[in-house]
């Protein structure tokens, strides 16, 4: 067990194809599937908006603004250039980013879409995104060193700046730097072909 | 353009978990906007994101949220489409990049209002706020003295090159230097060397530019 295997649910949940949900919810206005879609992504929200620091009440007012703008903007998701789960994470990432910096917490922008999703990506480039072995990240990610583990959790899921990580685990900035480093080329390798 | 010297991977995760300041992230854009690399693996990293949200313990989320939720669904519905995009409007942001560096790889920077800061290196800061990002204007072959960092410190060259231990840094480049390293970067002898300088704010910065020179003596105003 490390810092992030503690925090993984037992088991693989089953894989939803949540793309094909959101075009019918932008295609046919679909509630129930919408609902459905809420409750799969609430409480995974929730837990992540917690984890990053937002208290409970916080947590449940952006992950409101995060599905209503998947609701309204469902029509812009484009299948062909991610999966449905990156496309609601990086909305709930940039709402938090949004509240932080409207209250002076914090402003530290997340990429623009332009970045993200690129119109010239090579189509084999994009193929490639689709492609996790969920069951080797699984593995991965539970094998990972604590150290690694921990820099990884302190990064994705607190939100922390590589100079916050190294001050509270009292390592040098390098360390830090290498460390992520390592775990992203190992959790890199459970995208096909990613080398 | 071809870089052959990237953000370190550390720093694109960094990006995308949107845990760097807006100076790194306006200098790490500038790069990806020119990389290809850079940019998948930056989805890379998002995606890795979402998978690490999907496998965290869902939290018990209350009754009403949903109905909140839903009832909100039928407002805006409501709303007819001059007013729907009036909201969609408001809630844009301004661009991350600056103007000045939007078109970088074409922009005219002998227009930029330079101060000299010291003999052969001019700098102009670009307000962010709280963060701190300056052009900086090296003569052609200037060299620097040796210095370490005390933080982190991203370069990246908009104009012309310069060469330290690390290598050739040429249009495009980063060189992603943390509290390790040290180098003594020399510009190039045909053209001033134009790069792009984010450290950590704030205090760090206005040190920057005297531990660099070290050792001279220079004053700074
Ligand atoms: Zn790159």
């Amino acid at each position: 067990m490390n810092e992030i295997s503690s925090k993984l649910m037992d088991g693989i949940e089953t894989q939803q194809d949540w793309s094909k949900v959101l075009d019918r919810i932008a295609a046919e206005r679909d509630r129930q599937q919408f609902s459905a879609l809420y409750d799969h992504f609430a409480p995974l929200l929730k837990s992540y908006l917690i984890s990053r620091g937002a208290g409970a009440a916080i947590a449940e007012e952006l992950l409101q603004e995060t599905l209503l703008q998947v609701w309204h903007r469902a029509h812009q998701f484009n299948a062909q250039r991610g999966n449905a789960a990156t496309w609601i994470y990086r909305v709930a990432r940039n709402k938090y980013y949004d509240y932080l910096r409207h209250q002076r917490l914090a402003d530290r922008p997340p990429p623009e879409p332009e970045l993200s999703e690129p119109d010239s990506a090579p189509k084999a480039e994009r193929e490639l995104e689709s492609e996790l072995d969920g069951q080797l990240l699984n593995n991965t990610l539970q094998q990972l060193p604590s150290r690694q583990a921990q820099v990884l959790y302190m990064s994705y899921y607190q939100g922390k700046s590589h100079a916050e990580i190294a001050q509270s685990m009292e390592i040098p900035l390098g360390s830090v730097k290498s460390t992520l480093r390592l775990a992203f080329e190992k959790l890199r390798s459970c995208l096909g072909g990613a080398r | 353009m071809k870089m052959q010297y990237h953000p370190d991977d550390a720093t694109l995760l960094g990006f995308a978990n949107a845990t760097l300041e807006r100076n790194f992230a306006v200098l790490v854009a500038c790069h990806l906007r020119h990389c290809p690399r850079c940019r998948q693996r930056l989805r890379q990293a998002e995606q890795l994101g979402a998978e690490l949200m999907q496998r965290l313990q869902p939290a018990e989320v209350s009754a009403d949220c949903k109905q909140a939720l839903f009832d909100r669904l039928d407002e805006s519905t409501k709303l007819d489409p001059a007013e729907r995009s009036a909201t969609v409007t408001a809630q844009q942001h301004e661009p991350l990049i600056p103007a000045l560096l939007q078109h970088w790889p074409e922009q005219d920077f002998d227009t930029v209002p330079w101060k000299r800061i010291a003999p052969g290196i001019q700098q102009h800061k670009i307000d962010l706020g709280s963060s701190n990002l300056s052009l900086l204007r090296i003569a052609p072959g200037t060299c620097m003295p040796s210095h370490g960092h005390e933080g982190s410190e991203l370069t990246m060259i908009l104009r012309g090159s310069y060469s330290d231990e690390i290598g050739r840094f040429q249009p495009g480049d980063v060189a992603d230097l943390d509290d390790e390293i040290e180098h003594q970067p020399i510009a190039d002898r045909d053209e001033p060397c134009i790069c792009l300088v984010a450290t950590d704010a704030p205090l760090r910065f206005n040190s920057w530019v005297p531990r660099l020179m070290q050792g001279l003596v220079f004053s700074f105003d």
